[in-house]
C-alpha cells in the first residue's frame, strides 16, 4: 500500500504567510525585488 | 390451414390432435435443419464459432469486454468534458482573484542569441535565492518549501535553456511570486510561493494564452506526483508513461481547454466546451 502523497498547490497561499514570522518575513522582503516587467 | 385448425378446434374443443403434432415436428425438423445446415465453407469467427449464414460481411456480436470497453470510453469521455469545462471554470475565477490580489503576470521570451537575457533571468534568479532564503531551513515549510524551490528551478532552467519562454507572476510591490518557464512545446516547472491565491492558475493561464498566440496546440510537460492533483484541475490530463519499474507522469492540455482559457471562456463555458468537443469528435 503506497503512502498518501502531500500535494502541491501552487494556486493556495500558505499559512506560514499568516504566522508572525511570515508576516515578518514578507514585510522585509517588500518592494526589494525588481518587476520582472523592467527587467524585460 | 390455420383456418382449417382453429374450425377443428373450435368444433372439438380439442388442441392439436397429435398426428397433426407429429406432422408439424417432422416439418419444423427439416426447416430448422436447413437453415442450420452445416457447410464447410461457411465463415467463422475467428474464435472458431459460425459467423454469417450468407457469408456476407457480419455484424460480430459486441462481446461483455467489448460492450464495456465502448460504455467505459463513453463515461471517459464525458468524465474528460467535465473535467475540461471544470479546469476552464477554476482558471476563470482563480485568475480573477489574483489579479484582485493586486497579481501581475509578465511574459519574457528569452532570446536564444541574446546573451543579455541570460543576464536578466540571472538577476532574477538571484533574487529569488536571497529573498527566501531566509526561510529555507529556519521553518518547517513543507510543500511551501517545494514551490519556492520550483521557483528557482524554473528561473536556473529559463537562463541555461535559450529559447525558454518565463512566465512571472509578481505581486503589487513587484516581488516574485511564482515562476513559470517552458520551451517549445514543453512544460518545465512551476514554482509558487504561495502568497498570492491562484498564483498557479494564473501563471498556466499566462501559458495557454502564449502558446495559442504563437500556434501551439498542445502542451505537455512531466509532473511530480505531489503535484499532479493540481494539474488535472487546471484541465490536464496526466498519464503514467513508462514501464512499471521506471514511469514518469506526464500532463497533456487538449486544445479546447487552452483555446477555451485563452479565449476568455467563462459564463457559458460549459456549453462553449462541450460544443467544441463534440465538434471536434466529428470531424475524427
Amino acid at each position: 500500500m503506497t503512502e498518501p502523497v502531500e500535494q502541491y498547490d501552487p494556486d493556495a497561499v500558505d499559512p506560514f504567510w499568516s504566522t508572525e514570522a511570515g508576516k515578518k518575513i514578507l514585510s522585509e522582503m517588500k518592494g526589494t525585488t525588481p518587476d520582472a516587467s523592467t527587467v524585460e | 390451414m390455420s383456418e382449417d385448425l382453429n374450425q377443428y378446434i373450435s368444433k372439438t374443443g380439442q388442441r392439436i390432435p397429435v398426428d397433426v403434432l407429429d406432422q408439424l415436428k417432422k416439418v419444423s425438423k427439416t426447416v430448422i435443419g436447413e437453415m442450420f445446415k452445416y457447410s464447410p465453407d461457411q465463415p467463422r469467427e475467428s474464435n472458431g464459432r459460425f459467423g454469417s449464414v450468407s457469408g456476407e460481411e457480419s455484424v460480430k456480436p459486441k462481446t461483455f469486454r467489448e460492450l464495456h470497453s465502448a460504455e467505459f470510453q463513453m463515461e471517459a469521455e464525458s468524465k474528460r468534458t467535465e473535467d475540461i469545462a471544470r479546469g476552464i471554470s477554476k482558471i476563470s475565477s482563480n485568475v480573477k482573484e489574483f489579479n484582485e490580489s493586486g497579481g501581475k503576470i509578465t511574459v519574457m521570451h528569452l532570446d536564444r542569441d541574446n546573451p543579455v537575457d541570460s543576464v536578466k533571468v540571472g538577476l532574477m534568479l538571484n533574487k529569488v535565492n536571497t529573498e527566501y532564503s531566509s526561510l529555507m531551513g529556519k521553518y518547517p515549510l513543507g510543500r511551501l518549501g517545494i514551490g519556492i524551490q520550483y521557483m528557482s528551478n524554473a528561473l536556473s532552467y529559463a537562463r541555461d535553456v535559450p529559447g525558454s519562454v518565463l512566465h512571472v507572476a509578481t505581486d503589487s510591490n513587484g516581488k516574485i511570486v511564482g515562476v513559470l518557464s517552458t520551451d517549445s512545446s514543453s512544460i518545465n516547472w512551476l514554482g509558487s510561493a504561495q502568497i498570492i491565491p491562484g498564483t498557479g492558475s494564473a501563471l498556466v493561464n499566462s501559458m495557454f494564452q502564449d502558446a495559442t498566440s504563437t500556434g501551439l496546440s498542445r502542451l505537455n510537460g512531466e509532473v511530480s506526483a505531489d503535484a499532479a492533483p493540481f494539474w488535472e484541475s487546471v484541465g490536464g490530463t496526466v498519464d503514467n508513461v513508462g514501464t512499471h519499474e521506471q514511469s514518469s507522469l506526464f500532463v497533456n492540455f487538449h486544445p479546447s481547454v487552452m483555446q477555451g482559457v485563452a479565449s476568455g471562456v467563462s459564463s457559458s463555458l460549459s456549453k462553449t466546451v462541450i460544443g467544441m468537443l463534440k465538434k471536434e469528435n466529428k470531424n475524427d
